[in-house]
């Protein structure tokens, strides 16, 4: 059974804007802020409708476009994590305040929030794999009443690559619990050293739970693996997908896993759709 | 599926042409260099009547490089020609069935590609059909084809025999006057089958795939050849300032290592087995989940045309035949 996506319905863009299928619109940078070595984060003062999860191809005119999530839930602006790793990705990342950046989408099939009301919410981020992630728990503190007990447990390398620390406190506030750890040797009072499954170790296993996974390919084989050998069920596991993208909408064929698309179909996949 | 179709005494055929001529250029099989090739003809005499071209005529609707926009700094002009008509002459019925299964894909969903939809409406589609198969590659008979065509013409000795498939082809064949008449003929028996059944459980069968595997040069062939691989890559081209330039969709294969690369020099399918599979079974079987309908015509150009001749058919049926 073929899924529909809805991103359709999310082709909203800023209220009197309608963003057309395939057309690129140009937002200036409201706010960067730098958040490692070679990540920053970049704010757009446009409101747009999307789910958790779903992406907009970023385009430099002349370089090239990259799928980038939104990493924000907000009425009154919208964020993308952005890190330099290779042609797009640094140029953007040398971008300055209002600077433009061309934009299509939101596109994929993202979290379905309301799916969710009453479920308990374990959230498990490798690396740059938070940023999606962190617009799921920025819509859980918003609408904290509705969900049930929230975990969450991130894994970054060395002290220096923690993503989103300011916002720690805000939703442990929110009572939400959260441990993460570091690969690499480190002083942080707060971070246990080894990788993210090592404190997965003490998850219990209830039905009610959903799981939440993003990260790197390696990180989220292991973790699944683990998640799975401890009794989870494969349709307690939602996992986000990063593959190579080009069209964004089921075309180039660039994003295919088994006869799923990534762009369309995911990034967000429940386990056993793929597995 | 039985269609209208007219009487053409060859000796008339001229009249045909000049009709086909009328909607746009021809474009029609021609043996040069010993192969054959879909070339632009002025001249009914230049066609060669048998066999099948080398390359599919993918390109006259997907461009292997195609300009999607042009900009200037960050005003952007979308590419809007207007490609001159073309009259596509004796297709087989693989061919003719590419051009189906590739509309489902780029032209009846949305968001269309729009240059994709501006090539297809300016071509007139002419088969030719086949009463024997054009040679030991072909297993179309397999694939279960369709009549799709706009007009297509059956060899009956002094005369033709042309049906009409679209009102497009309705209106070419109008001007001539020709003699209706009742004719059927079945597509031509291959000796090459492809056995389907239970395809599925052969996928992570790696022992069935080793060939492919082993031989395989990752080249690419394959998907150049295949009428229905349009896999695509988006690249920009800019001058040296970055200030102007355009956006490009190009061809690209599912058979290169770096499809699936990603940051992190991550491949997702980095292994020669795992790309070999993923083509043949997205022709088999996940473009059937999706459309309803296999994405292989059964042209067997795949083949005919692999450096190390991989007959993925008969690798396919060893599988399904062994139980
Ligand atoms: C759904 C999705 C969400 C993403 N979200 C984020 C995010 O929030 N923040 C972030 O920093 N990155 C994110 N990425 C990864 C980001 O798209 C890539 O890092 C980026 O495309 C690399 O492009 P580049 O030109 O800078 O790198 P290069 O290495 O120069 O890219 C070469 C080519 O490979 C492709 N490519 C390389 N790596 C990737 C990759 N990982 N994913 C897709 N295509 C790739 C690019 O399209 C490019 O054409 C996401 C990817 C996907 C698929
Ligand atoms: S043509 Fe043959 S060798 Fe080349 S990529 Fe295709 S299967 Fe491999
Ligand atoms: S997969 Fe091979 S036989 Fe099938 S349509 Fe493509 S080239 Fe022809
Ligand atoms: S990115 Fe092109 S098909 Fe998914």
């Amino acid at each position: 059974m073929k899924k529909k996506c809805s991103q359709t319905k999310n082709f909203i863009f800023s209220k009197n804007k309608k963003m057309a299928e395939d057309e690129i619109v140009f937002l200036p940078i409201d706010k960067i802020s730098q958040q490692t070595e070679d990540q920053f984060l970049f704010r757009f003062k446009t409101t747009i409708s999307h789910d958790p999860g779903q992406f907009f191809q970023c385009s430099l005119l002349g370089i090239g476009e990259s799928a980038i999530s939104i990493c924000s839930h907000s009425e009154n602006f919208f964020e993308l994590s952005i890190r330099s790793v290779g042609n797009v990705t640094n140029k953007l990342c040398n971008l300055k305040k209002g600077d433009q950046i061309g934009l299509r989408g939101p596109y994929g099939h993202g979290y379905e929030m309301e799916q969710f009301h009453n479920k308990d919410m374990v959230i498990i981020g490798g690396g740059s794999g938070v940023a999606p992630l962190r617009g799921i728990l920025e819509h859980l503190s918003k609408y904290r009443e509705k969900f049930g007990t929230v975990e969450i447990f991130f894994g970054f390398r060395g002290e220096k690559d923690i993503l989103f620390e300011s916002d720690f406190e805000k939703w442990q506030k929110k009572d939400m619990s959260l441990a993460f750890t570091l690969s690499e040797e480190h002083k942080h009072p707060k971070a246990k050293k080894g990788f993210v499954t090592n404190i997965l170790e003490n998850l219990k296993v209830t039905k009610n739970k959903l799981i939440f996974l993003c990260g790197p390919p390696i990180m989220i084989t292991n973790t699944a693996k683990m998640l799975l050998e401890k009794g989870f069920m494969k349709s307690q596991i939602y996992v986000s997908e990063e593959r190579q993208m080009k069209c964004a909408v089921g075309r180039c064929g660039h994003c295919m896993i088994k006869g799923k698309y990534c762009c369309t179909d995911g990034p967000v996949f429940r386990y056993d759709e793929l597995y | 599926m039985h269609k209208k179709g007219f009487c053409l005494p060859k000796k008339e055929f001229g009249t045909l042409f000049t009709a086909l001529q009328s909607f746009g250029e021809v474009i029609a099989p021609v043996k040069k260099d010993k192969f054959l090739r879909m070339e632009k003809i002025e001249n009914p005499k230049e066609i060669t009547w048998e066999g099948i071209s080398w390359f599919s005529s993918k390109k006259y609707v997907f461009p292997e490089k195609q300009t999607l926009f042009k900009f200037k700094g960050e005003k952007t002009e979308k590419w809007n020609e207007n490609p001159s008509p073309k009259v596509l002459f004796g297709l087989r019925l693989c061919d003719l069935n590419a051009f189906a299964i590739n509309d489902k894909l780029f032209l009846n969903q949305k968001p269309k590609l729009p240059f994709y939809k501006k090539f297809r409406e300016n071509l007139l589609l002419v088969g030719l059909w086949c009463d024997t198969p054009q040679d030991e590659y072909c297993f179309c008979d397999s694939m279960k084809l369709q009549h799709k065509y706009d007009l297509c013409l059956f060899d009956r000795g002094d005369n033709f025999h042309i049906k009409i498939g679209s009102p497009k082809g309705e209106k070419i064949l109008k001007k001539l006057k020709l003699k209706a008449e009742d004719y059927e003929k079945e597509l031509a028996k291959c000796e090459k089958k492809l056995n389907t059944t239970d395809i599925k459980k052969y996928f992570e069968n790696n022992e069935i795939w080793k060939k492919g595997e082993k031989d395989c040069l990752s080249c690419g062939t394959c998907t150049i050849l295949c009428p229905t691989c349009l896999c695509f890559d988006i690249e920009d081209e800019s001058n040296l300032k970055g200030t102007c330039g355009k956006r490009c969709v190009q061809w690209d294969s599912c058979m290169y290592k770096d499809f699936t690369l990603v940051s992190g020099k991550h491949h997702f399918r980095g292994e020669r087995l795992d790309r070999f599979k993923h083509r043949i079974f997205h022709k088999l079987d996940y473009f059937k989940e999706q459309f309803g309908e296999s994405m292989c015509t059964g042209c067997g150009r795949c083949i005919r045309g692999c450096p190390t001749k991989i007959d993925w058919v008969s690798l396919i049926n060893k599988g399904t035949s062994d139980k």
